[in-house]
């Protein structure tokens, strides 16, 4: 039977600095991103429909992808086609007069079969951003001070704190770095941000692990590291299986939501393994053999 | 021997996933599940109808017999119960042989050219073959059966019982904390209401709070009639959005208007600050707009042009307020038997009864000039003869104007008792549906104010096809239980000990049960933001028990049960501060309102709770009698 186990690694070979570079250059260069595409686009991440405001229709029709171009006056942001049947999910961004029953009843008078219609006013679009934005912030900050109540010191606090932002981050900047390289559009949608605000819990729980055994146990450094090490890789490796299935099988099958919530927790998770194992570690390190002894 | 003392965590555990299961599929809770309508439309070309064992409700629905076009069998509000065969059901068309159409309720007005088709007041017998056809009324067909319980008591939101969703601010504005005496609320209404510019009715004064509702009054203008009515109250003292009452009021309306309006299932609920949330399955998006943008205000309005005039002055007579009851929905024939228009009988408050005749006799609709003389074209200049009209209006549009009726003319021209004896009216009205919408809204009165659809209000209108809903359920079934799937084999890769990962992956299961079963006892109706946070749950859950399993078994060999309840406790400490953590991440979605995340929320928090207080320790124990022998502990 094939068995999994967590390698050791040998954390004496590497000095704190070279722990903590490369998880603070990936961070530098994620925020670097962010503000790149803020620059280009007057907002951090690629907003979807539901904080632009707009219209999504899911229509069945043979006509293809043309056909359905050619039948909305309306611009179009985007056509996804279903796999595995002749339906697409179209989407208008236009803010403008096109109500959600004019351009369902322009689909139903070319013929397609209009399965699921959602329209946003862009007022709603604004609320939902600024709800949005601020329930991240409070999520955050929640959870700031009670790693800082937990652990009443200030490196292994911090440590945690940053290893979470850099998680939430990460994400976002890949979605970035997909809409501007137009591999792949992943926009901002109400699932990413509850993928976000989920990922804020994911992501402390190993850092909790590895602090505690770290800093709350007997034992040496290294083995308390391994041993936290074995928990905690073996809890997010499980995870991000859970996470690749459901955004597969969902996208496959054509659930809205799950698809976008699946894969941010994919590229945070992933982004977690790094931040814990070397920037968190970097920092007990330091902290457990330098910081201690100031 | 296991003792129950020792093991109490499992016990609990076992306990709340009997009480779970006994929720979930046994007769509690909605133990009846009444009837289920399901909409059967005869329009599409591949519709087929299955009749059987069924009956078939056309409400506010023309149903057109094979003969002329006036044959028309209406049915307003009414339950037609089909016996006998119906056969042929293609797309637009049923045939009924030799069976029989039974009334309960509604009124019924028969075809009466056709000597297929008899009726008495309560049954239509259908002689031979008539064939129901729906060809240019678009009907739709319910077929009323006991419903399908389902395999569970889980109740379904809008994103997996699909139809009609529409979430919206009610449109107005209010000041509050104003200074007035009670007794001046009805004459604040009529001057407020007079410098804006706007019908009194959209204007409420209520107990030091002033809410205006039309949208063509701007913050400005409302702030300077205030100021005009000796209000010390500026621009920043209006507040966007209506009171808490006024939501009530609307909220409570719209629930027995779409219930009347045979949208079986539809509810009405409040959420966040100040939206209004109305879903209908089975409804298309224009039906369920229309109700709540129609505020359904019934007037009817006296006309009147004096000989030789070209103006006409136009006085309200009636509103809903005069209304004490309405009778059923009727077609107005004309002597000649040919059908006219519709009615919607309705009797009058004595008050309303009094002001309307007193009003009638004024204004001349009593004279021998007045009764059955409504000319609104009239001839050309000084030769136009007089003109008295009773116009209908629904939401200020006109529905249908008619002259004084000769008998009610006399009536109320002679007999001083009219408000005591028989104050009835007949509101007339141009279609059977205009009639109906007239009916309904005079029993549930009138919106104080609609539901904001437009562009600059925050609102989110959605629509999605009740089977391709159907389809979500089922997959995201599959996505769940694929998910779980993916855990197990990593668990079972991690662990390769089937006493360790079997109790793991069935405690992380045990706890999306459960959490199934408070879905199902507190009627939370799930949608998928609920099923991406049960997928979250066995996440989060698997996580914890890696924690608990690494814990005892690592170090070696678990020597006793002190040492084991050592480990047990620290492996809680870290699982408590995670449970901690995601509440925290999860609480601000419970109170800002964030779309569809609320559901989501709630569901991770609780499967949190759940896990931590119950399936967790639980697991606990079962770890400790597989691992401890039974001197040890």
């Amino acid at each position: 039977m094939v068995e999994f186990d967590v390698p050791e690694i040998d954390y004496d070979r590497y000095s704190n600095r070279q722990l903590a570079g490369p998880p603070l250059a990936v961070l530098g260069f994620s925020l670097l991103v962010l503000v790149v595409y803020y620059l280009l686009h007057g907002t951090p991440v690629p907003l979807g429909f539901d904080f632009t405001g707009g219209t999504e229709l899911r229509i069945a029709t043979d006509a293809g992808q043309s056909g359905i171009r050619e039948a909305f006056d309306a611009p179009i942001d985007s056509i996804r086609p279903v796999q595995g049947s002749n339906e697409y999910i179209v989407t208008f961004l236009d803010q403008g007069s096109s109500s959600a029953e004019a351009i369902k009843s322009t689909a139903e008078a070319a013929g397609f079969d209009v399965q699921r219609t959602s329209t946003r006013s862009a007022a709603f679009g604004t609320t939902n951003q600024q709800n949005a934005l601020l329930g991240l912030a409070l999520a955050f900050a929640g959870m700031s001070v009670f790693v800082f109540a937990l652990f009443r010191t200030f490196v292994p606090s911090i440590a945690v704190v940053i290893s979470a932002f850099s998680d939430i981050v990460i994400p976002l900047a890949i979605m970035d770095l997909l809409a501007l390289t137009g591999l792949f559009d992943i926009n901002l949608s109400l699932g990413t941000v509850a993928a976000l605000l989920m990922l804020i819990g994911y992501s402390v729980d190993s850092d909790i692990l590895l602090n505690n055994h770290i800093l709350r146990r007997r034992g040496s450094f290294y083995e308390s590291t391994y041993n936290a090490m074995q928990t905690g890789v073996t809890m997010t490796l499980t995870s991000i299986a859970a996470m690749i299935v459901m955004t597969l099988v969902s996208s496959i099958l054509s659930i809205p939501l799950l698809p976008d919530i699946g894969l941010i927790l994919v590229f945070g998770l992933t982004a977690d393994l790094m931040n814990t194992y070397m920037l968190n570690l970097s920092l007990l390190r330091w902290y457990k053999f330098e910081g201690v002894a100031r | 021997m296991i003792s129950l003392r020792e093991n109490w965590r499992i016990v609990m555990l076992v306990v709340f996933l009997l009480a779970s299961a006994l929720v979930l599929v046994g007769p509690v809770g909605q133990s009846d599940p009444g009837t289920q309508t399901e909409f059967v439309e005869l329009t599409g070309d591949d519709k087929q109808l299955t009749l059987e064992q069924s009956t078939i409700t056309l409400d506010n629905t023309t149903v057109e017999t094979t003969n002329e076009s006036t044959d028309t069998i209406v049915a307003s509000d009414a339950d037609i119960e089909v016996e006998g065969e119906v056969a042929e059901r293609t797309n637009s068309s049923a045939r009924v042989i030799n069976g029989s159409l039974t009334i309960t309720g509604g009124t019924v007005v028969t075809p009466e050219n056709t000597t297929d088709i008899t009726a008495t007041e309560r049954s239509i017998a259908i002689g031979g073959e008539t064939t129901l056809h729906a060809e240019n009324s678009n009907v739709t067909l319910a077929l009323e059966r006991r419903a399908d319980a389902g395999l569970t008591n889980l109740q379904y939101g809008f994103d997996l019982s699909g139809g009609t969703r529409i979430r919206a601010p009610l449109a107005g504005m209010h000041a509050t904390d104003l200074d007035f005496d009670q007794n001046q609320s009805a004459e604040l209404n009529r001057q407020l209401a007079e410098q804006l510019g706007v019908e009194p009715i959209d204007v409420r004064v209520r107990s030091g709070t002033i809410e205006v509702f039309s949208q063509d009054v701007t913050r400005e203008e409302f702030a300077s009639a205030l100021q005009a009515s000796g209000f010390d109250a500026t621009e920043d003292d209006i507040n966007d959005g209506v009171t808490a009452a006024t939501r009530e009021n609307v909220v409570e309306i719209l629930q027995s208007k779409i219930d009347r309006t045979g949208l079986a299932g539809g509810t009405v609920t409040t959420v966040g600050d100040g939206f209004v949330v109305v879903e209908v399955p089975n409804a298309e998006i224009d039906e369920v707009r229309d109700i709540v943008t129609d505020r359904g205000v019934v007037r009817i309005v006296a006309e009147v042009r004096e000989p030789g005039a070209n103006s006409t002055t136009n006085t309200t007579v009636i509103t809903g307020d005069d209304i004490a009851s309405t009778g059923q929905i009727g077609q107005r024939t004309s002597p000649s038997g040919e059908v006219t228009g519709w009615e919607a009988p309705v009797t009058l408050t004595e008050e309303g009864a009094q002001q309307f005749q007193q009003q009638m006799q004024e204004l001349g609709f009593t004279s021998a000039t007045g009764i059955g003389n409504c000319d609104r074209t009239g001839g050309p200049g000084s030769e136009r003869q007089g003109s008295y009209c009773l116009l209908t209006t629904l939401d200020g549009e006109l529905v249908r104007s008619n002259g004084m009726g000769e008998d009610l003319g006399t009536e109320l021209g002679a007999n001083e008792n009219w408000p005591t004896e028989d104050p009835t009216f007949t509101i007339g009205a141009s279609s059977a549906a205009q009639a109906e919408e007239i009916k309904i809204s005079l029993e549930v009165g009138s919106l104080p104010t609609n539901l904001d659809l437009s562009e600059d209000a925050e609102n989110d209108v959605s629509y999605i096809q009740p089977s391709l809903a159907e389809e979500f359920k089922s997959l995201s079934l599959i996505t769940g239980l694929l998910a779980w799937f993916a855990v197990a084999g990593m668990v079972f890769l991690r662990y390769n000990k089937v006493r360790v990962a079997i109790p793991m992956i069935f405690t992380a299961i045990a706890e999306v049960f459960i959490l199934l079963g408070f879905a199902a006892v507190s009627g939370l109706a799930l949608d998928l933001s609920h099923i991406a946070g049960l997928i979250a749950v066995i996440g989060t859950g698997v996580d914890d028990l890696i924690i608990i399993a690494d814990e005892i078994l690592q170090q070696g060999e678990v020597a006793t049960g002190r040492v084991f309840q050592n480990r047990f406790r620290k492996a809680f400490w870290v699982i408590g501060a995670a449970a901690v953590t995601t509440i925290i991440a999860m609480s601000p979605l419970t109170f800002l309102s964030v779309g569809d995340l609320f559901g989501f929320a709630i569901v991770t928090i609780v499967g949190v709770l759940i896990g931590v207080l119950i399936t967790r320790p639980a697991y606990g124990d079962i770890l400790r009698n597989l691992v401890l022998s039974e001197d040890q502990r």
